[in-house]
């Protein structure tokens, strides 16, 4: 019988010594066996990626729990995850937009070191390098880029059109510049449909608002953000910018459907599959929704163009705001968790994704978009094309410092937009006073003095 | 067997006990109530106490998910917040919502509850309807609120359209998105104004107002001078509710308009949540949340006078 000291002393050692394994647990750790969590929002596209969640299980011998939740809430539960540094949750998806924010917050893992050293089947090189510059950031321009989420999905501008309407109205092919656009989208209104639908709510005129804003804003590489010259200075009060402004009224008062200053993706896409809008423009994810001839009544009228990018920025009109996956830091699972990115990301789910469920924007991979997937009914040709387009001159700067409130600048720029659909404003005023707002938040910042 | 008979004196099972017991039992007798109160008071304290003072303290710092270090800045949020345009918009906005909310829903409820006083066949089947909006959740209502005013698809339009009335855009238009929101609150605060001051109506003794109609008192003489006076404490109470559910109200404002168009429905505590979550400034933030603190404190007060008297 071992008397009580040596029996204090074996169970210290053998604490001691679990600690010690489970510490070092981060990087020897077997991903088989643990189970891990990932956080995701509700959509088509991913609620494919999520039924082939058992297969991965198989594969892996990794049980996951999915938490799917509604993405109105969603960013706000992360944000508060990320700052009570949450251990609920391994992996998560969520814009690549907030990578900054994440990483100021502690809350991401580089991926780095993941790819170059447990790769395995991920084949990185064939991911779609248009696609993941929100997730790969320096900390100063000119540092060494630091990889943080691999895309989850794919999203480039598209316009959707509906080409009976077109014919109708004797346009023989979709438009090629803004001016064009602008003209087909009055032609097309009358008072059974309206010419042109983008979305228009505060939250999201700011996306399709800068959609329209590259074709008018000069490129510049050094540029801080999408609006922000390589002074952190806002653009929006430049000529371009005006010129943008008064244009983005003009076609948003004249061409729209009644009501669009309340419009959100939702409302300008039923208006489109209930044959409504001529022209939809927006991110290309929603393809697989107008196509399904269970949820649209034009899904065989419905075609896909790219607007060409403009002399003023010839390479660099295609805005992308993809999602990405990322890996949480405060997850205990990482190398489990990495299994599970690389088989959302796999060449594998996506190919099934469209073949079976025409989800064409799983389509992150130039393999997958490239192959002959594209040029069925539920991923036509020229949906193709124009994804390709638009992720071949994806804006990107290069050069731009990660700053985690970039948010709070550009809702000053979706107010803007918003008070100009609705005549709150003029465009001049509207801007004047985003430009001063914008100002004084950089300003506070220390980006601007 | 008890310590203490009836009349005060000691039993003499007090007398087998101790000194120190029968200080116990005296003590305890003196605070029982304290005592039994002590763990909800705590509790009450923890979650309400604490985070105010915690804000309080967080309102005097720069404290956001940008800041490596947080800093004492003592008034600087409180000064920028006096000399924010948006804040005194959004400011603004916030006091027509609320008092244009409240002084609607309290007139039409309290007509209601008139109206439901009376007794004729159905009106309990009635008094039962009134009270269905309340078990509605809050986001439900919202997101139904915001199909019904759609401009194109919903069916406050197109009820509109069939007697060729004027079809606006509700949620859009600069001038109509508070409005249809206050409609939208409306819908919930009306039943609760009614609901509440039918209970004052029916506690109020009958002889009175008998009285007043066998003298020839009109039903509008009877109303200002018997069943309002009798009235005042629900109604001060049914307004401090609804004043407070109305600084409170974010559901309706998220959902059904975003704060838009523009900032136009951007009431302040839609706007301490932009600041605080969406934007991370939490320091910022919390002198928003003192100061829509402040902003309710001052009517409480007024009506808690106005109920005394």
């Amino acid at each position: 019988m071992i008397r009580r000291p040596r029996r204090m002393a074996a169970a210290t050692v053998a604490v001691v010594l679990g600690l010690g394994v489970g510490a070092c647990g981060g990087s020897t750790e077997d991903p088989a066996g643990r189970e891990i969590t990932l956080w995701t929002v509700h959509n088509s596209f991913f609620d494919y990626v999520v039924s082939t969640i058992p297969q991965f299980e198989q594969q892996s011998g990794i049980k996951v729990n999915v938490e799917q939740l509604p993405e109105a809430s969603y960013l706000d539960k992360l944000r508060v995850a990320q700052t009570g540094k949450a251990t609920t949750f391994d992996v998560f998806e969520a814009p690549q937009s907030l990578t900054a924010q994440y990483d100021s917050l502690g809350g991401i893992v580089p991926l780095t070191d993941f790819v170059e050293t447990k790769a395995g089947d991920l084949d990185f090189p064939d991911v779609i390098d248009g696609l993941y510059a929100g997730c790969n950031q320096a900390k100063t321009p000119g540092t060494e880029r630091t990889l943080y989420c691999l895309p989850v999905f794919s999203d480039t501008t598209m316009i959707y059109y509906n080409r009976k309407m077109f014919a109708e109205a004797g346009i023989a092919a979709p438009p090629k510049t803004w001016s064009d656009l602008a003209a087909a989208a009055v032609r097309l209104t009358n008072g059974e449909q309206a010419g042109w639908c983008t979305r228009a709510v505060p939250g999201g005129a700011l996306y399709t608002g800068q959609m329209m804003m590259l074709y008018y804003l000069p490129y510049n590489s050094d540029n801080q953000a999408r609006f922000l010259d390589s002074q952190w200075r806002p653009m929006l009060t430049s000529p371009e910018g005006l010129a943008f402004a008064r244009d983005y009224q003009t076609l948003m008062t004249r061409a729209t459907p009644k009501g669009i200053a309340s419009y959100d993706y939702a409302d300008c896409m039923q208006g489109f599959q209930q044959g409504k809008i001529a022209m939809w423009m927006d991110a290309s994810v929603f393809a697989p929704d107008v196509l399904d001839s269970s949820k649209s009544k034009v899904s065989d009228d419905t075609g896909f163009t790219f607007l060409p990018c403009p002399p003023t920025n010839p390479e660099h009109c295609g805005l992308t705001a993809p999602w990405g996956i990322f890996l949480n830091k405060n997850s205990t699972k990482q190398d489990a968790g990495w299994e599970l990115i690389k088989w959302i990301t796999s060449k594998k789910v996506q190919q099934g994704g469209i073949a079976d469920k025409g989800q064409t924007a799983l389509a992150t991979r130039t393999s997958v978009l490239e192959s002959d997937l594209f040029g069925s009914t539920s991923a036509p040709k020229d949906l193709g094309d124009s994804m390709k387009y638009g992720l071949n001159n994806v804006f990107e700067l290069p050069n731009a410092q990660p700053y985690p409130n970039m948010n709070e600048v550009e809702q000053q720029l979706g107010v803007a937009l918003s008070e100009i659909i609705s005549k709150q404003k003029s465009p001049e005023d509207a801007f004047a006073n985003a430009q001063d707002a914008i100002e004084k938040i950089l300003r506070r910042d220390g980006k601007l003095s | 067997m008890p310590l203490m008979a009836g009349n005060g004196r000691a039993t003499a099972a007090y007398a087998d006990r101790t000194v120190l017991q029968r200080l116990n039992d005296r003590w305890l007798d003196r605070h029982f109530f304290r005592v039994a109160a002590l763990p909800a008071f705590l509790l009450v304290f923890a979650v309400t106490v604490v985070p105010i003072a915690l804000g309080l303290v967080l309102s005097l710092t720069n404290y956001s998910q940008s800041n490596a270090s947080v800093d004492f800045v003592g008034v600087d949020n409180f000064t920028t917040i006096l000399t924010d345009e948006t804040v005194h918009q959004v400011l603004w906005t916030t006091l027509l919502y609320v008092f244009g909310a409240v002084t609607v829903e309290t007139v039409i409820g309290v007509c209601l509850a008139l109206l439901l006083a009376r007794q004729f066949r159905g009106i309990g089947l009635f008094r039962t309807m009134y009270l269905v909006p309340l078990m509605v959740a809050g986001v439900v209502a919202a997101v139904a609120w915001k199909a019904l005013f759609h401009t194109t698809a919903g069916w406050v339009n197109h009820l509109l359209g069939l007697v060729h009335l004027p079809q606006p855009d509700w949620l859009g238009g600069p001038a109509t998105a508070l409005p249809a929101v206050i409609v939208a609150d409306m819908w919930v605060g009306i039943p609760v104004v009614a609901t509440l001051s039918l209970a004052g109506l029916l506690g109020m003794p009958r002889d009175p107002l008998e009285a007043a109609r066998v003298d020839g008192a009109s039903a509008l003489q009877s109303f200002r001078y018997l069943v309002l006076p009798a009235l005042r404490p629900v109604l001060a109470f049914v307004i401090l509710f609804r004043l407070v559910e109305a600084f409170r109200q974010f559901a309706l404002f998220q959902i059904m308009t975003g704060g838009g168009p523009g900032t136009r429905t951007t009431v302040l505590n839609y706007f301490i949540y932009q600041a605080t979550f969406a934007f991370g400034n939490l320091g910022y933030g919390a002198a928003l949340g003192v100061l829509l603190m402040v902003i309710m404190v001052v009517p409480l007060a007024l009506l808690f006078q106005l109920s005394r008297r």
